[in-house]
């Protein structure tokens, strides 16, 4: 959803017809755990940081794979993280045990692949254009408006 | 034997006839008297005096290659083709060294609200929208 979701944002989420909600998927080891783990812990300081980093690291994919602590201190603290407070997650056990169990379940879920979209309970695999995004949700939209 | 001479007595003829005073033409003509033996004659000066200094330069030639001699082939400095090079391989240092970017711009909005889940996802939008769409994805 990357090359669409300014749109989407634009057109369904800043109108109030669309909540996005994002899942970690695991798939590619160490550099999906860690980048996962640097969102969770900018995101336990502020969600809209959340949103900032989830940003910044999709922009910056191919970097991910060789990325190191100091890649995601220094990335948090661009994003206006509190340093010291961000290294302490990183280090600590509860953001990962969150990350890994944000992962189980989206297995127990049936979801092995990504990316993968759930819209109200339809669940689409790959990367659609916006168009059909578009049609996906107001299909949905339609449906849950009486 | 009688042609022969007539033919000799036609010559002490021409012998006889020929004044005595008047020098042979193919004989060159005397030098006068006092004048100095190193004296330019015309045909001398019509030739300009040359000098080490006034002679052209040599031409280059080719210099003369024996037949069977032994040649030697100086090798370039550089070779002609350039060998395959391997791409440099970065420091360790530097291949764990990643920059990261500079932050975005904001982008939620300001109407757009931004949230945690239940079980613990991040959201963007407002809680009670009618559609959810979620996004399974991962960074990589």
């Amino acid at each position: 959803m990357l090359g669409t979701e300014p749109q989407i944002v634009q057109e369904y989420v800043q109108t109030g017809k669309v909540k996005v909600v994002f899942w970690p998927v695991l798939n590619h080891g160490d550099p999906s755990f860690y980048s996962t783990l640097a969102s969770e812990c900018v995101g336990q300081q502020n969600p809209d940081l959340f949103w900032a980093v989830h940003e910044v690291l999709f922009a910056n994919q191919s970097q991910l794979w060789r990325a190191d602590r100091d890649y995601y201190v220094q990335t948090a603290v661009s994003i206006g993280a509190d340093q010291a407070t961000f290294e302490a997650c990183y280090d600590g056990a509860e953001a990962t045990a969150r990350v890994l169990e944000l992962d189980t379940l989206r297995r127990e879920r049936g979801i092995f692949s990504q990316p993968t979209f759930d819209i109200n309970g339809n669940v689409q695999g790959g990367a659609p254009r916006f168009e059909i995004f578009a049609a996906i949700l107001d299909e949905a939209y339609a449906a849950a408006i009486p | 034997m009688k042609r022969l001479t007539i033919l000799l007595l036609l010559i002490s003829l021409l012998v006889a006839c020929t004044p005595s005073g008047e020098p042979a033409a193919s004989e060159q003509p005397a030098a006068p008297v006092g004048a100095g033996a190193s004296e330019p004659t015309a045909l001398s000066t019509s030739i300009p005096r040359t000098t080490e200094e006034d002679m052209p330069a040599p031409m280059i030639q080719e210099p003369v290659v024996e037949e069977g001699a032994e040649t030697v082939v100086e090798e370039p400095d550089q070779p002609a083709v350039p060998p395959e090079t391997e791409p440099a391989e970065l420091p360790a240092s530097e291949e764990t060294a990643v920059e990261p970017v500079e932050a975005p711009a904001e982008r939620t909005g300001p109407m757009v609200i931004s949230g945690r889940q239940d079980e613990g996802a991040f959201f963007l939008g407002d809680p009670n929208a009618p559609v959810t769409l979620i996004d399974y994805s991962d960074f990589l």
